[in-house]
Order: C-alpha cells, then structure tokens, then sequence
C-alpha cells in the first residue's frame, strides 16, 4: 500500500494540523513569536513549513483565546495573482476586503457575536441582519476582484470596503466591544514574486495597521521580497527565518518524525530498518519538509539502489525545474536565473565536490556544502542568488563573515541533494558527507571573480512584468506544469482537464462524482490540484 | 458467498461446508504457490521464535499469555491462506493484543489474575500508554534502558500498525471499487496482510526484549539472539548488547 502525503499546508484540515506538528525547539519559537504583540515576518523557501507554523500558531491562539483573549485571524493572499481590472487600487482594495472577511469569520466562528453589532453594521451600511449582509458584501468584492482574470475591463464596486483608518478603528472597537486583548492577524503567501508594487502595497497596509489591538504577521519568500520606501525592516517588524539546520545533532530524528506523522506502518518500518538511507534522504532536503516527503515517497522502500536512483532524478533535474520554469514566465529575469543555475552546477557543486573527494581520500572527517560571496559581488549576481534562496537551492548563512584575507560577504550552503546527486552512489557515500560536514570549510567567491563576467543583465532595463499577459499564458499551460503526483495528473485528464486553466475552474462536486476513489481521497486531490495551480500562478 | 453459489449450492450444511472447505482448500494451494509459499514460510517461521520466548518467560501465568499470542499468529496465518481476510487481519491484531499483555502483566500481575479469571478485560490504550505502558519512558527505565531512546518511535508504529488492522476489519478502508466480499484469493490483502505481519514481528520482538531481556543469556541462547537480531538487528546498541558489534548496519 502506498502513502499519500500531504504536501501542502492546504491540503490538511486545520483542526487536523494538530496531528502532523512535530514540535521541535526551533519550530516552538516560531510560533511563540508569531503569538506574540510584535509583529513579526517570517521567511522560508517553497516547502519550508512556512503556512503550517501559522496554522500553528493559530490553533495554539485559538485553545488558549479563553485565558489570552488573543483572536487569530489567518488568511491567504495565493489569490492575488487573480486579480486583473483596471483599478490602480485593485489589490489594496481586496487586501481590505479579506481582512474583513476573515475578521467577520472569525468572530463569528468563535462564537463572540450572537447578536447584531452595531460595529459590524458599519460594514453593511447599516442594514440588517448585518453579519450575513456584511460577509456577503465583503466576499461579494473579493469574488469579483478574483474572477476579474476573466473581463479585466469590468470595474467592481469598491464603495462597502472601509479605509484603513475605520479599519483600525473597527478593530479597537471590536475589541472593546468583544473583550478582546488584540487580533493576531497571521498573512500567508503575502507577497509574491516578481510583483514588486504588490509587495509595497501590502507592507505599507502592514505597517499602517499596527496598533495596540492588531498584530500583523506575515509569511515570505526570501530574497525575492520589496519591503518599499515606508516599511522599515528593522524597525517595523521580526526577521525569523525557518532554518532547520542540517549540522543540528536531532536535525535527522526530526525530519523523520514529520514523515512519520503521515506515513503507514510498512513504510515507517522500512525507515526504521534502513536508517542510514533514511538519513541521506534527510540530509539531501536540506531541512525542507515538503522535498523529504516528495522523495521519501519515491523511495518508500528505503532500500540503497532506490535512495541512488531518487536522489539522481530529483536533484539533477527535478529541483531545477521550478526554477528555469521562472525564467519561462518572467523573461525580463530569464538571464539572471540561468546565470545563477550555471553558477551553482558549474562552479559551487563542481569545487565543493572537488574538495569533499579530496577530504575523503585523506580520510578527513571533514566535508562542506558551503560557498561565500564577497560583499561587493556585482548586484546581479547577489540577486541570482536571492532567486536561488527562493527555490530553495542555496540557504542563506552567516551574513559578514570574515575571510582569512580579512575579507567579508555572506555564506551561503548549496541544497545537499545536489551535492549528493553528483555521487556516483549516494547512498555508499552521501551519509558521510552530510554527516562530517563543517561551516568553516567554504569555497570563496570574491568581489570580481571570473564566473561573474558572463552575466550581463541591467535591472534598469526589466520592467515590471505584465502580470496579465502572463497570467494569460499561464492558464493555457498543460497540467504537467503543476506540482501534483502523477497519479493526481492522470486522473484529472480522465476528466479532460489538461490546462492550468480548466483545473482552475473546475467544480468541485462534479469531480466528486467522476472520481473512482473515495471522497476523502478525492477531496485531498481536487484541492491539491486547486492549490497548487494557485501556488503555480503566484511564482 | 456471493447469490451465484447460493442457487447452486447443496441443501445439506455438511456438504455446503464441505463445499466451502474444498473453496479454501485451492485458495491455500494459490497463497502458497510460486514465490509466496516463501513468504509464507518466512511468517510461520515466527511462531518458533515465540516458542523460544515462552521457555525463558519467568513465570506459567505470563508463558500461558503468550501462548495465547502464538495461536492467534497461527491462526491468522490459517485464516490467510484460506481466503478470511477479516479474520487474518483480526488474528493479526489478537496477537498483537496479547504480546503487549504479556509485556504489560510482567508489571501488573494483579491484572493478569483478573484477566485470566474472566474479571478483567486488558485494554489496548491502558497497555500502550505514553506514560506507563510498555513503550513508556518509564517501562524502558526500568526494564531495559538500552531501548529507551526507541520507544517513542515504537510505540508510534504499534499504534499505526493496530490502527491499520482495525480499518480491515471494520472496513473502513478506501476502496470504493472493491467487489462484494467473497471467497477468492485476493493477491493485495495477502500483501498487505503481510506487510503489517512483518511490522508486528518487528514491534512484538522490540517488546519481548524490552522486557525479557534479563531472563537469558544470548552466548548461551543463540538460537534466540539471532532470532532476536533477524528483526531488530538494525538497532546498533541491542546489536551491541547482544554481542554483535558496534558497525553500522543496516538492511539493504
């Protein structure tokens, strides 16, 4: 019998999340921070865990709202990239709208309103039964903004949303009204890549709604984020980034708990019994969750021959898929994006491999995957490697590290996978690499070194990308493109769905139907399918 | 059975019986042709090593609990080959059950009294408690500490494993598309069935040593000990304490 893993956040129930939280040190603090009054910005590749720590963080502050009074407010900003009218405002407006949307829910779902408010008739204009006038008139905007895709030249009617400042308003008076400490306001998937006035829109709503009776958080990608001119990083909000580091001594019993959370017995037996093969698989995601499943389920035999052929195929080619695939949509960035593919496959793996077999036939218990980049590199090689930190195939490391010249840059660490997937057996040597390795070991890469000269990109000359066209282009693309099991692939073209588009706008309960497995399994799928085309048209 | 076979079957329930035992009777000669007659082969192999566990048990009272563990093997695997999933998988679980009885009267002699007079049913979630049944912090301290690291995840995959059972013979399964049950040779419950027996023969070994472990010699007992490190030889401090060296090995 197979497993069938959840990839996404999305595809689990969030009263289930409970069920698949691995509570490490690291992943405490998180959430501990997200609870907290300070507004805080957390940071993570694609698959990190990013969404699952504020769904955390929400169900915590939801057990604990009797005593704390702190209500959680967690919604997802995937559909942005929906949105296409003619409206300058269009995507503040709809922020405004989701956050009344998800507020109004969420008092709603707590029980906290069983009577008219007088503040929710605020909403509504001022007619009644104002909770259901209210959410339908706020989820009545949000629809339209997210169908726009479809008629761009229709405007929407924008005149029950409030302004930000009656929005902080309304959220002291509900609190008042409600005895509520604060709202904790959790944004996922906040701001998306290569939309940079998106980016500075929603940090200066960010910023704007901070009061004493709201707490903003946020979930971004690293590297690929605009703060804009009025957010100020250090001052407005809490850098934490989600780094489970590899060199941590509980790092592999960590990562196996979060498979084992998900996996039936026979597989949880295989990893038992093989937990050498089991490690290098933990190794080679470099503390990414949502990789170790994707090869743990390739590899669910756990046995040397299977672990060797996986990581192979994942991490020599799979890995760059999604990210040559950014360089396909965004063609303005499509030469940094090679360059920065080009960089790591021919320079960093190819001389950190060079000294890893050195240390090995010295027999050093010594072995590295990381690489340093001096502080004054050319700015389109720094931004190569922060659309690398975003898909995750370089970690970034200690910032101002200091060379034995007296030099500084930052280092960084290469996905060990690709490090493994360059072995002619990983599975008889890739233990040893991931287990001996060391930060103090790292290839350097100065200020002008020679790999730089073949970039030649200004990013004066890239504008911003033309979202509609490219959306466009987008949903004419074939299912292949989708981040889902091929199991998942063919069942939707049973149905005739082989564009992004047409799983898009599929219904959900004529799926259902179609489908020849159960409606747990068939639910799971179509919103696996759902997100991740949405995960796909937000970069 | 299915409607068919009822419109043709004899009047008389000796020869239906007779009629179904014949059934059965090709079912076993499919589950133990070709290469599944060494699977098969590979699980009753098992039922020698309980025997090896029940010599060295210190006392009749927990000898005769897992007995009653070795039968349900046995029994499970009859009801295998002969087509009763159900009842394999319920067999499967039985035996299951009664390991960790054995394991859990070693603490708690006054229960196995009043479970061996009928006064007492045993229960699964009191014997596989986090804090003190037998995959506990707690047992391991105190019986064999060297397995303490490993118990969290045991108790883990025995919980699955039971959990796994139970959905077979509830049916609670998701296979929508599974034909009406019926007496045939169904090649994926054999898999499956087997797979979760190799789960239990690992986690019920895991449990006789955590507890067992102090009531033999292994330079004495090799038959035992390498019985003992056919399921868990993958765990290097057992490996060690059992006499095998510090290496490490694993299954390939």
């Amino acid at each position: 019998m197979t497993d069938v893993f959840y990839y996404r956040t999305e595809d689990i129930r969030p009263d289930e999340i409970r069920n698949y939280y691995v509570p490490t040190a690291q992943d405490e603090e998180i959430v501990s921070t997200l609870r907290s009054a300070n507004p805080t910005i957390l940071q993570g590749s694609r698959g990190t865990g990013k969404s699952f720590l504020l769904r955390v963080a929400e169900l915590q502050a939801l057990d604990n709202f009797d005593t704390d009074r702190v209500l959680p407010v967690y919604m997802s900003f995937v559909r942005s990239s929906l949105i296409h009218t003619t409206d300058p405002d269009q995507f503040r407006n709809w922020m405004l709208a989701r956050i009344c949307s998800r507020m109004l829910r969420a008092i709603t779902r707590q029980g906290l309103i069983a009577r008219e408010s007088s503040l929710v008739n605020t909403l509504a204009g001022g007619s009644a039964p104002a909770i259901t006038v209210a959410s339908s008139q706020m989820d009545a905007v949000i629809d339209a903004y997210e169908q726009s895709y479809r008629n761009p030249d229709q405007p929407v009617d924008t005149t029950s949303i409030p302004t930000i400042e009656s929005l902080r308003d309304l959220f002291e008076d509900l609190c008042e009204e409600l005895q509520i400490r604060r709202f904790l306001l959790l944004f996922d998937e906040a701001a998306h890549i290569f939309r940079p006035e998106q980016q500075r829109q929603f940090f200066t709503l960010f910023r704007d709604l901070r009061s004493p009776f709201v707490t903003c958080n946020a979930a971004v990608y690293p590297g690929v984020t605009s703060y804009g001119p009025t957010f100020q990083p250090a001052h407005d909000a809490t850098f934490v980034k989600i780094d489970r580091n590899v060199l941590d001594t509980n790092y592999v019993d960590s990562m196996r708990e979060i498979v084992e959370k998900q996996a039936q017995s026979n597989l949880m037996t295989n990893i038992e019994k093989r937990r050498k093969n089991f490690a290098i698989l933990a190794y080679a995601v470099s503390g990414n969750p949502r990789l170790l499943l994707k090869t743990v389920a390739r590899a669910a035999s756990m046995r040397e021959r299977e672990v060797s052929d996986t990581i192979k195929s994942f991490y020599r080619s799979d890995i760059w898929a999604e990210h040559s695939a950014l360089g396909e949509t965004y063609k303005g960035h499509e030469p940094l994006i090679a360059w920065g593919r080009s960089f790591i496959e021919d320079q960093v793996l190819h001389a950190t491999k060079v000294k890893n077999d050195q240390r090995r036939d010295e027999e050093r218990d010594e072995s590295t995957a990381y690489f340093w980049i001096h502080n004054d590199a050319p700015e389109p090689v720094k931004e190569a490697i922060q659309l690398l930190e975003y898909s995750g195939i370089v970690n970034r490391g200690d910032e101002w590290v200091r060379t034995t010249r007296g030099e500084t840059g930052t280092r960084f660490a290469v996905n060990l996978g690709c490090l493994f997937g360059l072995e002619a057996n990983p599975a008889s040597t890739a233990f040893e690499i991931g287990k001996h390795l060391t930060p103090r070991r790292f290839t350097e890469y100065g200020a002008n070194h020679s790999s730089y000269e073949s970039l030649q990109f200004d990013p004066m000359s890239v504008a911003e990308p033309d979202a509609q066209a490219i959306l466009r282009s987008q949903l004419v693309r074939s299912i292949g493109v989708l981040d889902i099991t091929e199991f998942q692939a063919d069942k939707l073209r049973e149905l005739d769905m082989t564009t992004v588009g047409q799983v898009l706008e599929a219904d959900e309960m004529k799926l259902q139907e179609a489908y020849l497995i159960g409606p747990v399994r068939s639910r799971q799928m179509m919103n696996a399918a759902h997100a991740s085309v949405l995960e796909y048209l937000s970069g | 059975m299915s409607d068919d076979d009822a419109t043709t079957t004899p009047t008389d329930c000796r020869e239906r019986f007779a009629a179904m035992s014949a059934k059965c009777a090709d079912i076993v000669s499919t589950s133990t042709d070709g290469a599944r007659l060494a699977v098969m082969g590979n699980a009753y192999s098992f039922i020698d090593d309980l025997r090896q566990w029940i010599e060295v048990l210190p006392s009749d009272g927990l000898k005769q609990v897992l007995i009653f563990a070795a039968r349900d093997y046995e029994f499970a695997m009859l009801a295998l080959s002969q087509g009763h999933y159900k009842y394999a998988f319920a067999g499967l679980r039985a035996f299951i059950e009664h390991s960790f009885a054995t394991a859990f009267f070693t603490a708690h002699d006054f229960d196995r009294r009043e479970w061996a007079s009928g006064t007492r049913d045993r229960h699964w979630a009191t014997m596989t408690s986090e804090d003190s049944g037998v995959v506990s912090i707690a047992f391991a301290r105190a019986y064999n500490d060297i397995l303490e690291p490993d118990v969290k995840f045991y108790r883990s995959l025995a919980l699955t494993m039971y959990r796994e059972c139970s959905e077979y013979i509830h049916g609670n399964y998701e296979r929508d598309d599974r034909p009406t049950p019926s007496l045939e040779f169904d090649e994926e419950l054999f898999n499956r069935w087997h797979e979760l027996c190799a789960t239990s023969r690992m986690v019920v070994t895991f449990i006789l040593v955590l507890t067992f472990r102090d009531q033999f010699d292994p330079s004495a007992n090799e038959s035992l000990r390498d019985a003992i490190l056919d399921q868990l030889g993958h765990i290097e401090q057992l490996r060690v304490n059992l006499g095998g060296t510090g290496t490490t090995e694993q299954a390939q």
